[in-house]
C-alpha cells in the first residue's frame, strides 16, 4: 500500500506514452544493476497518464533518502559516474545496433518470432539502461542535493571581488562530444562545402544527413525532424554573421577551448583534489543524461518503426503498443490471448501505481479517489468536464438545457447548448434553436451527430454522464474541436 | 409492373424504386453483397391512391396544414395515416407481392420506405420514413401500406414543409428484404464525417441488429481505417448497455453487462477485411458513402448505402 499523501515529485510530461514511461520506471525499479544501490527506495511509486499527457510521482521520502546516499556514496568515493558511464555505454552500444537492425531496414522478411525476438533483446538492454540512469536522475532531482553541494564548494572560494558561483556552471559542463555535437559538426561540414541554400539542401551529402539524423530529437513518440527542420537550420546557420567556417572553428574547438577554462578554474580557486574529483563525477553525469537521450531516442524511433510493422500486421491501431507494458507485448506478438480492448483504452486514461515492485492498475471510476489519496496534494483532477467523441467542430458556449421527451422542449432558446441522452427526429426544432449538442451516448452516425452536420453545430456525443453531470441553466462550453465539454 | 427485384433496378431508378430502392438495385448488379429482395414500385402506391380515391382527400387535407402549428400537423398526419391503413389494397398488387415474397424463401423480411424524393443529394431524411423488421408472410401487405402511410408522420410532414417539398408530388416505393440476423451490425463512413479526411474511414459496430446503433440508442464501437494500406488508426471499445435481437417476429431489447458488452465487436481483422468492401463500394460510386452493414455466420451484408451529404 502507498501511504496517504506520500506521493509529492510530480513529474509531467507531454506527448509521451505509458510504454516508454514504464520503460524508464522499470529499470528504476527492476533493473539488477540498480537494485544494488538503489534497494527498495522507490518500491513506491505513481503513473497517471491521459491522451499522451503524464504525471509520475514517487514517495517523496524514500526519494529525497535515496538522493542523500547517492550523494554521500559519490562522496566518498563509493559510487563512480566514470564506471556508471561506461556501463552506459556498453548498453547503449548494443541498444544502437539494434536499433539500426530496423531503421530504414526492409522488414517485408520479419515474422512474429523474429520480432519478438528482437523485442526481447532490446526491452533487457534498455531497461538496464534505463535503470543506470538513476544515478544521474536521482542524485539531483527536485532535492537539489548534488547542486548544491557543489555551489557550496565555490561558495567557500568566493569573495565580493570574484563571486565564483559563475564557474559553476563551466565546471559541470560534459567534457566530451554527444552526438548532437557531432551531427551540428558534419552539418557545419556540409554548408562550408556547398556554400549555398539552393547547392546545400539538392546535394547528396544534406540529404543523407537528414536521413541519418532524423530522428535526433525523436523523445517518445516523435515527430521525426523532416527535411524541412534541417533546411531551417541551415538558413538560420548561414545567417549567421560569422562564417560556417568560422562556426566550425569554434565548433571543433569549444572541447579544447572548454577544458582549459576548466583546468584554469581548478587552478586559480585552489580547488583540492577531492574537489575537483566531485566536479570531475557532476561533468561525467552531466554527459551520462546527454548520452542517454540520445540512446532513447533511438531506440523510441526504432521500437515506433517496429510497432508500426506489427500493428499493421496484426491489424490493431499502432498506439496499443504505445499503452502496453512489455510484457503484454510479448505476450501479444507470441500470440497469447490478452486483453486488447482494456489495453487500448488505457489511451483515454490510466493510472498504473507500483506497490512493493508489483504493478497495479486502477480502474477507471477510481482513479480519482485513489489520487486524491495518495498525492501530498490534491492535483486540479476534480472533474468538471467530461469527454466525448466530437461529431462536428467548434466552440459553443450557453446554458445547459436537459432534453428527456417532447415537453422539454420549449425550455430550449438560442442562447442554450441542448443536453440530451440521445436524439431524435421530434426534437429536430429545439435543435434548431440550440448553438450546440451534447449527447449521452450514439457515435457520429447518430441523430445528434448528422443533425450537427447539417445544422453545422458544434456537437459532442457519447459523453456517457452528460446528463448526469450538467443541470438545467450550468453555463457549459462545448469545445467540439477537442472533444470536450466543461462547466465555464 | 408494379413490382421488380434488385437485379431488375439501378441506380437510375429512383423515381420508381426510391432512392433505397435504386440503390439496392445498383449493388445487386455491382456485386455487393447485399440481401435479396424485391422493390413495390413508387407506380403501386399511386395505383393504390388513384384506385381508392385517396389522392384527391389527402391533397385537401394537407392544403389546410399551418405547419408551424405542431398541432395542426398531427392532425392532418392522423386523419391520412387513417385513411391509407383503412383502405384495401388492390388485388393484383397484392398478389404480386405476395408471389414475389414467396420466391425470396425467407420467413422474415424487413419491410421499409424508401421515398423518390430520399436520399437524393440534398436531401437527407435521415430517420425519416419507417422500417419494419422481422415482417412475416402474415403482417406483409399490412406493413407495406404502413411504409405509404410514413410518407405523412408528422415529421415527415414537418419535414416536407421545412424543405418546400409540400407542393411537389412526393411519392414512395417499399422495399422488400430477407432479413439479416445481424450477430454484429453497424454503420460505415468512408470519409471521415468530422475531419472530413478522405484518406480515413469511420466504421462503427455494436452487437444485434443495426436498429439500435442508427437511432442513436447505444453507443457503439469506433474503428477509424486508413483507406490506403488499411491500417487501423484507432479503436475505440464502447461498452454497450444493450442490443435488440429476434425473438420469434418481435425485437427484443437484451440488457448486456458491462463484460460482454465492453467487447470488442469486431476484430481486427475483420476490421480490415470490411473496410476493403466499404472502399470498393466507394469506388464503384466515385462518391464518399454512408455504408448500413451486418455481419452473419462469418459474412458481411451491405444493406444500404448511400451518398455523404454533408462533406
Amino acid at each position: 500500500m502507498i501511504k496517504p499523501h506520500s506521493i509529492k515529485n510530480l513529474i509531467m510530461e507531454t506527448n509521451m506514452n505509458l510504454f516508454s514511461w514504464t520503460m524508464i520506471e522499470d529499470g528504476f525499479l527492476f533493473s539488477p544493476s540498480v537494485k544494488r544501490f538503489v534497494g527498495d527506495y522507490f518500491s513506491n511509486t505513481v503513473m497517471h497518464v491521459s491522451q499522451d499527457e503524464g504525471q509520475w510521482g514517487v514517495d517523496i521520502k524514500l526519494w529525497n533518502r535515496l538522493g542523500q546516499k547517492i550523494q554521500d556514496r559519490l562522496t566518498k568515493g563509493k559510487l563512480d559516474a566514470h564506471g556508471n558511464l561506461e556501463e552506459h555505454i556498453y548498453h547503449g552500444q548494443i541498444v544502437f545496433k539494434l536499433a539500426h537492425q530496423v531503421i530504414d531496414q526492409d522488414l517485408r522478411r520479419w515474422n512474429d518470432k523474429k520480432y519478438l525476438s528482437w523485442l526481447k533483446q532490446v526491452f533487457k538492454h534498455y531497461v538496464e539502461l534505463n535503470g543506470l540512469g538513476c544515478l544521474a536522475v536521482v542524485s539531483d532531482y527536485d532535492h537539489n542535493f548534488f547542486s548544491n553541494r557543489l555551489a557550496g564548494i565555490l561558495e567557500k572560494y568566493s569573495t565580493p571581488k570574484n563571486p565564483t558561483q559563475k564557474y559553476l556552471a563551466i565546471l559541470i559542463s560534459p567534457d566530451q562530444p554527444d552526438l548532437n555535437w557531432a551531427e551540428l559538426l558534419r552539418l557545419l561540414e556540409i554548408i562550408k562545402q556547398y556554400k549555398t541554400l539552393n547547392k546545400i539542401v539538392v546535394s547528396k551529402k544534406f540529404k543523407a544527413h537528414a536521413k541519418k539524423y532524423k530522428w535526433l530529437n525523436f523523445g517518445y513518440q516523435g515527430p521525426l525532424w523532416t527535411d524541412e527542420d534541417f533546411i531551417q537550420r541551415v538558413r538560420k546557420i548561414l545567417k549567421n554573421e560569422k562564417t560556417a567556417q568560422e562556426q566550425l572553428n569554434e565548433h571543433r574547438n569549444y572541447f579544447r577551448n572548454l577544458e582549459k577554462e576548466q583546468r584554469r578554474i581548478e587552478k586559480d580557486l585552489g580547488l583540492s583534489d577531492h574537489e575537483i574529483y566531485m566536479f570531475d563525477q557532476a561533468r561525467t553525469l552531466m554527459f551520462t543524461k546527454a548520452y542517454r537521450l540520445n540512446v532513447r531516442h533511438v531506440i523510441q524511433y526504432a521500437l515506433e518503426t517496429v510497432f508500426l510493422q506489427l500493428a499493421k500486421k496484426h491489424a490493431v491501431p499502432v498506439y496499443f503498443f504505445r499503452y502496453a507494458l512489455r510484457n503484454e507485448i510479448l505476450d501479444f506478438v507470441s500470440g497469447k490471448k490478452i486483453d486488447t480492448v482494456e489495453i487500448l483504452r488505457r489511451r483515454h486514461r490510466v493510472l498504473k501505481i507500483v506497490s512493493n515492485r508489483k504493478i497495479k492498475f486502477i480502474p477507471a471510476n477510481k482513479i480519482d479517489a485513489t489520487l486524491g489519496r495518495i498525492l501530498e496534494k490534491a492535483i486540479e483532477i476534480k472533474q468538471d468536464y467530461i469527454e466525448g467523441q466530437s461529431a462536428f467542430p467548434g466552440k459553443a458556449r450557453g446554458r445547459a438545457k436537459l432534453v428527456f421527451g417532447i415537453p422539454d422542449l420549449q425550455k430550449v432558446t438560442h442562447d442554450d447548448i441542448l443536453v440530451a441522452v440521445t436524439t431524435t427526429p421530434d426534437v429536430l426544432p429545439a435543435m434548431g434553436r440550440a448553438r450546440g449538442f451534447v449527447t449521452d451516448s450514439g457515435g457520429i452516425t447518430s441523430h445528434a451527430a448528422i443533425v450537427a452536420r447539417e445544422m453545422k453545430k458544434p456537437c459532442v456525443i457519447g459523453t456517457k454522464f452528460a446528463t448526469k453531470l450538467f443541470k438545467d441553466g450550468d453555463m457549459i462550453e462545448v469545445d467540439a474541436d477537442k472533444g470536450i465539454v466543461r462547466k465555464v | 409492373m408494379f413490382i421488380k427485384s434488385f437485379k431488375q433496378l439501378n441506380k437510375k431508378s429512383v423515381s420508381e424504386a426510391g432512392g433505397k430502392g435504386a440503390s439496392l438495385g445498383e449493388m445487386t448488379n455491382a456485386r455487393i453483397p447485399v440481401p435479396p429482395g424485391f422493390v413495390v414500385l413508387a407506380s403501386s402506391f399511386e395505383q393504390f391512391l388513384k384506385e381508392t380515391d385517396l389522392d384527391v382527400e389527402i391533397e385537401s387535407i394537407l392544403k389546410k396544414v399551418n405547419h408551424k402549428d405542431i398541432n395542426s400537423v398531427e392532425r392532418a398526419s392522423e386523419k391520412i395515416r387513417a385513411l391509407i391503413a383503412g383502405a384495401k389494397m388492390p388485388r393484383d398488387i397484392a398478389e404480386k407481392i405476395k408471389k414475389h415474397f414467396k420466391l425470396l424463401k425467407s420467413r422474415f423480411v424487413a419491410v421499409r420506405s424508401s421515398a423518390t424524393a430520399e436520399d437524393s443529394s440534398t436531401d437527407a431524411w435521415a430517420g425519416q420514413l419507417e422500417t419494419y423488421l422481422n415482417t412475416t408472410e402474415k403482417d406483409l401487405l399490412k406493413n407495406v401500406q404502413k411504409c405509404w402511410s410514413s410518407l405523412f408522420t408528422p415529421r415527415a410532414i414537418f419535414y416536407r414543409f421545412e424543405k418546400k417539398l409540400h407542393k411537389k408530388f412526393v411519392s414512395v416505393a417499399v422495399v422488400v428484404q430477407t432479413m439479416v440476423q445481424s450477430e454484429v451490425s453497424g454503420i460505415c463512413f468512408t470519409v471521415h464525417p468530422v475531419t472530413k479526411d478522405y484518406n480515413q474511414m469511420v466504421i462503427e459496430a455494436g452487437f444485434g441488429l443495426g436498429e439500435a446503433i442508427v437511432s442513436g440508442s447505444v453507443t457503439p464501437d469506433t474503428y477509424i481505417v486508413h483507406k490506403d494500406d488499411f491500417s487501423i488508426l484507432d479503436i475505440n471499445v464502447s461498452e454497450q448497455s444493450m442490443m435488440i435481437v429476434k425473438s420469434g417476429n418481435k425485437n427484443l431489447h437484451k440488457k448486456l453487462s458491462p463484460r460482454a458488452g465492453g467487447k470488442q465487436k469486431l476484430t481486427g481483422k475483420q476490421i480490415v477485411e470490411f473496410a476493403k468492401i466499404a472502399k470498393n463500394i466507394e469506388k464503384h460510386y466515385k462518391h464518399p458513402q454512408d455504408i448500413e452493414w451486418a455481419y452473419v455466420k462469418g459474412k458481411f451484408y451491405i444493406t444500404q448505402s448511400r451518398p455523404i451529404t454533408t462533406l
